[in-house]
């Protein structure tokens, strides 16, 4: 079963989890924004495809109508095991980054 | 007026199914059309075009990173089919190979390696790799073939996989005994002799068998028959994997992939040494032949086993036809 494993948590996918849980939703080209060129929009989708696959997010289709004919905008969002895997990555980085000397 | 990325969206979804295009090509051109769709309201000419070049490249990205991952996906599954048969028999047949190249390029290295400085054994090595492939490719393959199926059922989708494999180590022996060898040999005696030397039979290229005598003035002992055996030999070398890999995928049709670890070593190791017995007769037999005969002679190895499997294919089908409910 895949949930027996214990989950990963690459850095670029922390960076995503740690944007979608301060904005509570976002669209792709909004992360990459918001990431300040740490997320690239050629990489940032197959990512997010990922950490849905994962469990860490959810998506949905923007529900205002498309203009002309395109296409609506997926936005994400962060699940509750998203959170607690980005919460435990955080707690365990703490815990490893060293303490600035007295 | 095309919308940004719709081109794109429709050469996409002929060759990705409809999961990959929602979660992640769909995504890719929804944002580069509204990007695009605001920079155009806010008469950002230069920026929309911008938005629109980046956003193309970066749906590219997205299509590449996709289809790799596809390919990847169908690889694995195409591998652990039925057992992980196919994955077994690709695993074993490039361990058999390996083994069969150390085995054949140590004798000579051990050989010659005193003769050349030591800086250049490692090219000596390299350089023997090639004459080595021709006959660990043939081997390493009806071992792997026997090996890979051994105790597994070769269904219809395992054999047509494990025919390509064979069609694919065909080729691979083609153009090795077509240029790579004829170019590594000529290396390899101009190392160890130190100087340039001649090219001879062996180191001729298909291409050059393939001209007349006058064609090839720097060969001496060249006549029209001579290069005409030698053409065809060679090709008929090339053949062995083909010959060989059938003939294994017979025998386990025929065994049903029911035999012993022994028989498996019996059948591979007589199976081997008939054929390379077959090929030296046929070398020294080609050469006392007439014109027409040394056509035939060459070819004579691998038709003996073509020839091997059919039978032992009509075996299989006689078997099934008594088995099946009447």
């Amino acid at each position: 079963m895949a949930t027996s494993r214990i989950p990963t948590l690459p850095p670029k996918e922390a960076l995503i989890l740690e944007l979608l849980v301060e904005q509570s939703e976002m669209y792709g080209l909004q992360l990459v924004a918001a990431s300040k060129r740490r997320l690239k929009r050629g990489t940032v989708y197959v990512t997010l495809g990922r950490m849905e696959e994962k469990g860490f997010i959810i998506s949905h289709l923007e529900s205002a109508a498309p203009r002309e004919g395109g296409l609506p905008r997926r936005r994400y969002q962060p699940t509750a095991f998203g959170r607690r895997v980005l919460s435990a990555y955080a707690h365990v980085v703490r815990r490893l980054t060293p303490e600035p000397a007295r | 007026m095309t919308r940004p990325g719709a081109r794109l969206r429709s050469v996409a979804t002929r060759f990705f199914d409809p999961s990959t295009m929602e979660r992640l090509i769909d995504p890719a051109i929804a944002d580069l059309q509204h990007e695009h769709d605001d920079a155009i309201r806010r008469g950002l000419v230069w920026r929309g075009r911008w938005v629109h070049t980046a956003g193309c490249i970066a749906v590219w990205k997205v299509i590449a990173a996709s289809a790799t991952a596809a390919s990847t996906r169908t690889i694995g599954d195409w591998a652990s089919a039925d057992g992980c048969a196919v994955g077994r028999t690709i695993g074993h047949s490039l361990a058999a190979i390996a083994g069969v190249v150390s085995l054949l390029i140590w004798a000579p290295l051990s050989n010659y390696s005193h003769r050349i400085p030591t800086n250049k054994v490692a090219w000596m090595a390299i350089y023997l790799v090639p004459q080595a492939l021709l006959v660990a490719i043939p081997l390493g393959l009806m071992f792997g073939i026997l090996s890979g199926l051994r105790g597994r059922v070769a269904t219809t989708r395992v054999r047509r996989s494990i025919v390509t494999l064979v069609i694919v180590c065909s080729i691979a022996t083609f153009v090795l005994a077509a240029w790579t060898m004829p170019a590594a040999n000529q290396a390899f005696r101009e190392l160890t002799a130190g100087h340039r030397l001649r090219r001879g039979f062996n180191e001729m290229t298909l291409v050059e068998l393939a001209r007349t005598p006058a064609q090839n003035i720097w060969l001496v002992s060249a006549t029209a028959n001579r290069l005409a055996f030698e053409f065809h030999f060679r090709l008929a070398l090339a053949f062995a994997s083909l010959a060989l890999g059938l003939f294994a995928i017979a025998v386990t049709a025929a065994w049903r992939g029911a035999y012993r670890l022994r028989g498996l070593a019996i059948v591979g190791s007589l199976t081997s040494i008939a054929y390379y017995v077959l090929l030296f007769w046929a070398r020294q037999a080609g050469y006392a032949a007439d014109e027409q005969a040394k056509v035939a002679v060459a070819w004579i190895p691998n038709l003996i086993f073509f020839a091997m499997t059919l039978l032992l294919f009509r075996r299989r089908f006689v078997a099934e036809t008594q088995e099946s409910p009447q």
